[in-house]
């Protein structure tokens, strides 16, 4: 194992100059969870390692006056599942949170760290797809806000600058009479990774006629990066769940998506998976949007 | 120079110190005491007969287990010890024009670099069986992942360093990926004695199979696959070489066979056999993977080369890429019935990819051929088994040696014809499954078989829950889009090696303050073997099981009595015990009587006491009234059945002893997705009498487990001879999340006159049903039978035809749908 340079940085302004001086060399390491696997195996041999995992400034989860969901870029993906401001604003998150691996690796994995990867099969990058997020990043320049909707470019590659540290994700405001859900498909129970499909809904649905209103969805482990696809979000408005709409939106997965193959499953049926937990995920979201709607 | 850490016999290295196994030992023996006073266990009673067979004890080594203070091979250090890694080819078939080592004999802490080159030909191959593999590969690569060179360095890092600067010169020769491709006329002879790369060929015929098809009511004919799988147990290849102050090479290491390392180190190192000792370290899983040379040679030779002691570990990775697997095999099955369900012919023609070198195939094939149609009567059977040469891993033992796969397809057959007739699957299993008095195809009479009460135990269970799942479906009470199946499958396994003698002997010997130590020929490998034949000893001798101390696993204190594999230890082992116990008790009771000047019948053991001329002596007593004879003391015993098969006909005793059994299972197919959720799992077993309850629910669970990844996920996968998926996170393992809730296991108790005490073995077994039963089930829940395992979401909704690639992508609605109303 070669050695490398190592530095632990305590505020986001010594990390984003010390990116800047390490240049192509530098590498960010927050909880390792991806990190540490690509150096395990040597695909990544780091020549500057910067360490921003004490940086307490980034592990804030709050509720703005705006009511928005800002979460730090280091919040661990159990501080999510075990956030209070979440649980009343994103139940979604908790819903994806609780699907990540196990406890252990939970406590080590950050909501930016998995954001930052790119990762075509992480839970976070589903779920902040539907529900329409904004990455803010920190370089040199000052802050940067990016839609994650454009955050994605391709395979492990993002919109993240080489001279810029993920700060925050900010969640906007669900509107009222909204519902979500998460649904993730792997082989076996437990923590899968190798080869899941996942899907994000966020919807909000008009009291009066139970119409769509508002839609936002994310797919994983469909592509090369995690998938929003625009097309199937504005479809839905304006209907209602019935075999019509689901079929529809069984042939646009089909259209807009390209899985991969691999050793254990065929892009096809990726695809019919991906179809088939897209409608079960909406069904469930439209489902918990009425009941919340008939709550009012 | 090596400085040679004192430890206590028998231990195995497991703990650091003398002051912690003194402290694991008292503790261990108050649990023991603890157990027994509280007579637990519906057979066992304070004053019951026999008073430790069937007592619910906790294994001996789980304390130090759970505890994590066990020492395995790797944990284990030295003075001055240096660490090896092996470069591994990186093709799967060449011829080697060179090997540069000169940057890695620069590189830093590198000590010394080991190639075939230094290796005398005569000493360079090595085998269990036939001494074919190479301990590094010499002029030519046949899989990639085989060894070519080892480096021993001060660490781990800086050995790899070291191989990854060491260049191989191939040239590519051709390539052999299936054992259909093999066996072509012209192929590439993988092996020089190989014609037509044929690594072993069976033929077994019995009865008039023509005529009996001829005359079928009902023949079901169908092509099974199997993939390879891995062992998967936790603790990779580990060894620790060095050679103590007296000359002596010893090797600590995981193993299933220290006996099979020291007799090839003697050939590989030239040093006579005195002057080795192989000593088994904690074992942390090996289900027949640890039965082969991987780093025991390597290390050794490196370990002498140097002077230093080696410590060898394989990573994860090169578990999966570079030792064993279980055989991939293809197979046609054609079974033929009378319509009221009566089992009339058998024919299988199996082909298997052997891999690269020998290993176990032919003990495979060997167990194959005896097994087809087991346990049910067929009286026309004929098999054809063929194993052959590829370019890929060797394939070699693992649980079962291939009866797994065998009855996936002879269970999902049954199941099958049941449905065809109209009758249980359970019934059909009555209607043919062996009982006392029926003979087997080598001609073989049975007996104390427990088959029909596996299934007498197991039908109430399938019954019950047939009725109520007939009524959650008939009610509608399923989620939408999943059904609920039942799934059946027996199981009979031969206890032994198949068809030819495999003794095991045992000695017993006693201290001046009371301790008696058996020393067994066969391992313990973390089945609890080594408790099973504590309570054998202790019941065989009537003294208190804390008296009794096991020391198995040292090749130079135990007789070679093969490996602990094929389900041998608790029977054949115990036997051992058994036989010694009587060679000992009389040398025992003889010594008391000369001091106390009786005759020799005069005395005996009872209950912990030394009864002399009818006054009782309490044991320690009587051996310190012997003390200066106590050392001359030896029990012996060797347990050695008839066991012979003529391989030209087949006929013989195949095993001393078979084990039987009966699961269910009830699993939840997700109609759209075609996934299975295991949801209950119910498994009756004949184990003769059940030494250890506690033990043999936990193996028993173990199987099942084992056996269900086995049947869903399980696969190596390999492009072009490199495996894609050599690590767990794409090698699909079953978690604790994917174990049925309700898991329930019995035992129905025959009483086997030719077992220890009644006992046979038993763990090994009990992966054989699980597969067979999980098809079963599939096919009751969505009418369907998967012909391959695993069995994965994909083929199975492609079986149920709700999908396949093309369909998915025609199922389509023209246009916008249509606005809300």
């Amino acid at each position: 194992m070669t050695a490398c340079l190592y530095t632990r940085l305590d505020t986001v302004d010594d990390a984003v100059q010390c990116l800047a001086s390490a240049g192509e060399d530098g590498h960010v390491i927050a909880g390792g969870v991806a990190l540490g696997i690509l150096m395990n195996e040597r695909l990544v041999k780091p020549v500057h390692l910067l360490d921003i995992s004490r940086i307490d400034a980034l592990k804030r989860i709050e509720v703005t006056a705006e009511g928005v969901l800002s979460i730090g870029a280091l919040a661990t993906h159990q501080e999510v599942l075990t956030s209070a401001a979440v649980a009343a604003t994103c139940p979604l998150l908790i819903e994806m949170s609780s699907e990540i691996a196990c406890e252990r690796i939970r406590n080590r994995g950050t909501i930016g760290g998995s954001i930052c990867l790119g990762d075509p099969q992480g839970d976070p990058p589903v779920a902040l797809l539907a529900l329409d997020a904004v990455v803010r990043a920190a370089g040199p320049q000052g802050l940067r806000d990016i839609p994650i909707r454009t955050f994605f470019q391709d395979v492990y590659t993002t919109a993240l600058q080489s001279d810029e540290i993920l700060q925050e994700i900010r969640i906007p405001r669900i509107p009222d009479g909204g519902g979500m859900a998460y649904h993730k498909f792997s082989a076996r129970r437990a923590m899968d990774y190798a080869t899941t499909v996942s899907a994000a809904v966020q919807l909000a649905c008009d009291p009066d006629d139970g119409r769509i209103i508002n839609a936002g969805l994310g797919l994983g482990g469909v592509g090369v990066t995690p998938v929003w696809s625009k097309a199937i979000a504005d479809g839905l408005l304006n209907a209602t769940p019935c075999p019509e709409i689901f079929a529809w939106m069984r042939k646009m997965v089909h259209e807009e998506l390209s899985p991969i193959g691999d050793h254990l499953y065929s892009a096809d049926y990726k695809s019919h998976v991906a179809a088939v937990i897209l409608r079960r995920a909406t069904e469930r979201a439209y489902n918990r949007a009425v009941a919340g709607s008939d709550r009012r | 120079m090596a400085s040679d850490k004192k430890q206590p016999d028998g231990q195995k290295f497991a703990l650091e110190s003398a002051k912690q196994q003194a402290l694991w030992q008292r503790e261990f023996q108050q649990i023991v005491a603890d157990v027994q006073g509280q007579a637990l266990g519906p057979n066992w009673t304070a004053n019951s007969s026999p008073r430790n067979i069937g007592l619910p004890l906790p294994r001996n080594d789980v304390l130090y287990k759970v505890r994590g203070t066990a020492r395995y091979a790797a944990n284990i250090s030295m003075d001055g010890m240096l660490y090896g890694r092996f470069v591994r080819s990186q093709e799967p078939h060449a011829r080697i024009l060179n090997i540069d080592v000169s940057a890695a004999t620069q590189a830093p802490g590198v000590h010394a670099i080991l190639t075939a080159d230094e290796i005398p030909q005569d000493r360079l191959l090595v085998g269990t069986h036939d001494n074919d593999t190479p301990i590094l590969a010499k002029d030519r690569v046949r899989y990639v992942g085989e060894p070519i060179v080892a480096i021993v360095a001060e660490s781990v890092e800086q050995a790899q360093q070291a191989c990854d600067l060491v260049e191989v010169e191939y040239e590519s020769l051709p390539v052999i990926f299936t054992p259909e491709e093999a066996i072509i006329v012209g192929a590439y002879q993988i092996d020089a004695e190989a014609e037509g790369n044929i690594i072993t060929e069976h033929r077994h015929d019995v009865g008039d199979v023509d005529a009996a098809f001829a005359a079928a009511d009902i023949v079901l004919e169908n092509t099974f696959t199997t993939e390879p799988i891995d062992h998967c147990f936790l603790e990779a290849q580990a060894g620790l070489a060095f050679v103590d102050s007296g000359g002596t090479l010893n090797l600590l290491v995981s193993t299933q066979y220290p006996h099979f390392h020291h007799e090839q180190l003697a050939r590989v190192t030239g040093l006579p056999m005195e002057k080795i000792r192989v000593i088994q370290t904690v074992v942390g899983g090996a289900f027949g993977g640890k039965i082969d040379d991987t780093i025991e040679c390597a290390s050794c030779l490196l370990a002498l080369k140097t002077s230093r002691p080696v410590s060898m570990t394989l990573t994860r990775e090169e578990v999966f890429i570079a030792t064993t697997k279980r055989h991939r095999l293809k197979f046609r099955q054609k079974l033929a019935a009378t319509k009221e369900g009566h089992l009339t012919a058998l024919e299988l023609d199996i082909l298997c990819d052997g891999g690269a070198y020998r290993s176990y195939s032919r003990v495979v094939a060997g167990r194959c051929v005896v097994h087809a149609g087991m346990p049910y009567r067929f009286p026309n059977l004929r098999v054809h088994f063929m194993t052959a040469f590829t370019n890929h891993v060797p394939s070699g033992s693992m649980r079962s040696f291939g009866v797994v796969k065998m009855a996936f397809a002879l269970e999902s057959h049954l199941t099958e014809l049941a449905a065809k007739i109209g009758i249980s699957p359970i019934e059909i299993r009555k209607r043919n499954g062996f009982v006392d008095g029926d003979v087997i195809s080598t001609g073989q009479v049975l007996q104390d078989v427990g088959l029909l009460k596996t299934l007498a135990e197991i039908e109430p269970i399938y019954e019950r829950r047939k009725r109520e799942l007939a009524g959650v479906h008939g009610q509608g009470q399923m989620n939408p889009g999943r059904k609920r199946g039942l799934g059946v499958a027996c199981l009979g396994y031969g206890i032994g090696y198949s068809g030819i003698r495999n003794p095991s002997t045992a000695r017993l010997a006693v201290s001046a303050d009371g301790f008696v130590t058996a020393f067994c020929g066969t391992p313990d490998i973390g089945t609890g073997s080594d408790m099973a034949l504590t309570q054998i000893a202790a019941e065989a001798l009537d003294i208190d099981l804390g008296r009794l101390r096991v020391v198995s696993g040292d090749s130079t204190k135990t007789d070679d009595s093969g490996p602990t594999s094929a389900s041998r230890t608790t029977y054949f082992s115990g036997n051992a015990v058994c036989l010694a116990s009587e060679d000992f008790k009389r040398q025992f009771c003889t010594a008391v009587a000369e001091k106390t000047g009786c005759l020799p019948a005069q005395v005996r053991i009872d209950n912990d006491r030394v009864i002399v001329q009818n006054e009782p002596l309490a044991f320690e007593q009587a051996c310190r009234l012997i003390a200066d004879d106590v050392d001359a003391i030896v029990g012996y015993g060797k347990f050695d059945p008839d066991i012979e098969i003529d391989i030209s006909t087949y006929q013989g005793n195949a095993y001393p002893t078979y084990t039987y059994g009966t699961h269910l299972v009830e699993i939840e197919v997700d109609e759209e997705l075609g996934s299975v959720d295991v949801v209950r799992y119910w498994a009756a077993h004949d184990g003769g009498v059940i030494v250890n309850p506690i033990g043999a629910e936990g193996q028993v669970e173990g199987g099942i487990v084992q056996g269900l990844g086995m049947a869903l996920w399980e696969k190596i996968v390999r492009q072009e001879g490199f495996i894609v998926n050599p690590h767990y996170r794409d090698y699909l393992l079953p978690g604790a999340m994917d174990i049925p809730g309700e898991l329930s296991v019995w035992f129905v108790e025959t009483y086997d006159r030719t077992g220890p005490f009644g006992a046979k073995g038993l763990a090994e077994a009990s992966i054989i049903p699980t597969p067979g039963a999980i098809a079963g089930a599939i096919s009751n829940a969505v009418g369907v039978w998967p012909r391959g395992i695993p069995m994965e979401s994909e083929k199975i909704l492609e079986l149920m035809g709700h999908y396949s690639a093309d369909a998915a992508k025609s199922a389509t609605v023209k246009g916008q749908p249509r606005e809300p109303r």
